[in-house]
């Protein structure tokens, strides 16, 4: 009789051994994803002698910041490129919403001829790869005096991004309900007033979800940046990059470099992860 | 084909008091197309004008890329001279060989472990702690391939790795992983797997969710094996899921660049040198721009027939 009680749960359910079983094999998936990560999250809290021991330090001093403060504060380090990265991902991000919504608003709700074609010619401009795209716009943006800008960063992630921002914003608008839009226009407001006070708000955790993707591709993009950029406006991806390049690489403030990079992700993904497969499917679609 | 009248009922409402210029003609039936007009420009500008150039430039032999380089001395129009070269170059052609044996090797890995992960994450998809747990296991998937390549780079190190040090611990044999040209193949398919398996795992999670569980319980009174119940009703059911996942991939395998760029550089050797390095160093670092647009036009051309090709056979097989 006993044994039967411990074949239950407190709800009252029978938790049957796959289960268990299913859980831990769950518990190994994660373990294999996160263990490399927090490995060099905390590579990052050593000093440089502690990198090289074999064998290796398990447990760092988690109050030895040195490797953060060589790479962000003082002068030629990671400090500058990543304020740069900050600025080009929400400038990207904020000129690729200006240009989306309007674009994504007259896919949803005005009348286009051949609407359909339009769609499919918008998201599909994103077939091609970055390597093929970039060839030609670093001869056009030296000859626009944008090479090394980051005015030319922002231009070309506007683009990178624009056709995901605007396939998924016209979903989510068409989603809007039309009769609130309806019932606002025969109040008397505007089109545009419609847009800014009725169908934003109503689609605004879509808009939102768009906003942060655009951010985090932005963010860490690398071969763009490789290529657009010299030393004035390297971004933190291309400053990240020159620790593959050295020879005594200096792991602790690689690590220390990587986890601030990673940071934006490792948030996003702990509060978006029900929209993360949806947005990186068709985001992965449209970045080609 | 579907040729809609422009005029569709979207005029001037009623109620609009002292229309400006703006207000009148969004409101009006160009309204729609006005709003489309940056958008419009953005893509002209930065995707289908490269295109048109990147073609253009593939006949000639400019050597313009770049704002460090690319002295630009005269351009000739050079016919067919590039695709020519394509085929007799060594460096492009290995590169062709290496990323094709990566997506031969690294894609049905990939779709086959995530299959495996999402029947245990649809399993305990209801059950306590698994929310965080999975939270964790697609971590790797948003983290940008080139911090994938660093950190491996540092854990596979052949002298300090931690690698080495748990293998030697469990008394197997070490290897050298990323300097080693007969294993850097192989440690750069194990760190794509690693970052991208979460990936096509969730969307197959997702995908076997949504079967109806009418379609198991009905297989389990026929008395069906697991194998049975895989091959005759997952593998049916989710064959648009596979597809995708499996496009997603192969699309990801041909275009990699930073899990490369950020671990061997093509190196040892050119062991690990793939087409987007490839022509990222024909083009940023030899200048031979002309060559490389020709090269980056014809993995376009690969990569869109690639994968129609996949979608046609899902789509036929039954």
């Amino acid at each position: 009789m006993t044994a039967a009680a411990t074949h239950k749960v407190r709800s009252g359910r029978r938790v049957r051994p796959g289960a268990i079983v299913a859980w831990l094999a769950t518990l190994v998936l994660a373990l294999m994803s996160a263990m490399p990560v927090f490995w060099i999250v905390g590579t990052s809290f050593k000093t440089f002698v502690e990198t090289q021991r074999v064998p290796p330090v398990l447990i760092p001093d988690f109050t030895n910041l040195k490797a953060y403060f060589h790479e962000f504060t003082g002068g030629s380090n990671a400090f500058d490129p990543f304020v740069r990265s900050l600025i080009v991902a929400t400038a990207t991000t904020v000129v690729t919403m200006l240009v989306a919504i309007p674009a994504a608003f007259a896919l949803a709700r005005y009348a286009i001829r051949r609407k359909p074609d339009v769609q499919f010619w918008i998201i599909s401009s994103r077939m091609m790869p970055m390597i093929a795209g970039i060839i030609p716009l670093s001869t056009l943006f030296v000859a626009l005096g944008i090479y090394d800008t980051m005015q030319g960063l922002v231009l070309l992630y506007l683009g990178v991004n624009l056709s995901f921002a605007v396939w998924l914003l016209t979903i989510f608008f068409s989603n809007v309900p039309d009769e609130i839009e309806q019932a606002a226009q025969i109040d008397g407001v505007s089109r545009m007033g419609v847009l800014r006070h009725v169908t934003l708000p109503l689609a605004r955790s879509g808009v939102a979800v768009i906003a942060i993707f655009t951010w985090i591709f932005t963010w860490n993009e690398l071969l763009g940046a490789l290529v657009l950029t010299t030393g004035r406006t390297t971004t933190l991806p291309v400053y990240f990059s020159t620790f593959s390049s050295n020879t005594a690489v200096y792991f602790q403030n690689m690590a220390a470099v990587g986890t601030i990079q990673i940071i934006p992700a490792i948030l996003i993904t702990f509060f978006a992860q029900r929209y993360i497969v949806s947005g990186l499917s068709m985001g992965a679609i449209s970045a080609e | 084909m579907s040729a809609q009248p422009a005029i569709h009922g979207a005029g001037a409402g009623p109620g609009s008091a002292r229309p400006s210029l703006w207000a009148r003609v969004t409101e009006g039936s160009l309204g729609g197309y006005v709003l489309l007009v940056p958008a419009v420009v953005v893509i002209l500008l930065l995707t289908i004008w490269p295109l048109i150039f990147n073609a253009a430039i593939s006949f000639t032999d400019f050597a313009g890329g770049g704002g460090a380089g690319g002295a630009s001395k005269g351009v000739h129009f050079i016919g067919l001279q590039n695709y020519a070269n394509m085929i007799s170059d060594p460096l492009f052609m290995g590169s062709v060989v290496t990323t094709v044996s990566l997506v031969v090797v690294a894609v049905p890995l990939q779709l086959v472990f995530a299959y495996g992960a999402a029947r245990i994450l649809a399993r305990t998809h209801q059950m306590i702690g698994t929310r965080i747990l999975r939270t964790l296991f697609i971590l790797p998937t948003m983290m940008t391939s080139l911090a994938v390549a660093l950190f491996w780079r540092y854990i596979l190190d052949a002298q300090i790795g931690v690698a080495n040090f748990v293998l030697h611990t469990l008394h197997l044999p070490t290897s050298r992983f990323l300097s080693d040209p007969s294993t850097a193949f192989i440690s750069i398919v194990a760190m794509y797997l690693w970052q991208w398996i979460p990936f096509a795992a969730m969307i197959l999670m997702a995908g076997l969710l949504g079967i109806p569980k009418a379609l198991y319980e009905a297989a389990s009174i026929d008395g069906a094996s697991w194998l049975q119940r895989i091959r005759y009703i997952d593998i049916p059911q989710l064959r648009r899921v596979f597809a995708i996942a499996g496009i997603l991939a192969l699309v990801e395998v041909i275009r990699m660049f930073d899990l490369i760029y950020g671990s061997t550089n093509g190196g040892p050797g050119t062991s690990t040198l793939t087409v987007s390095v490839e022509i990222y160093r024909s083009a940023f670092q030899n200048f031979t721009t002309g060559y490389a647009a020709a090269s980056a036009l014809v993995v376009l051309v690969v990569t869109i027939l690639a994968s129609q090709l996949f979608v046609r056979a899902t789509r036929e097989e039954r």
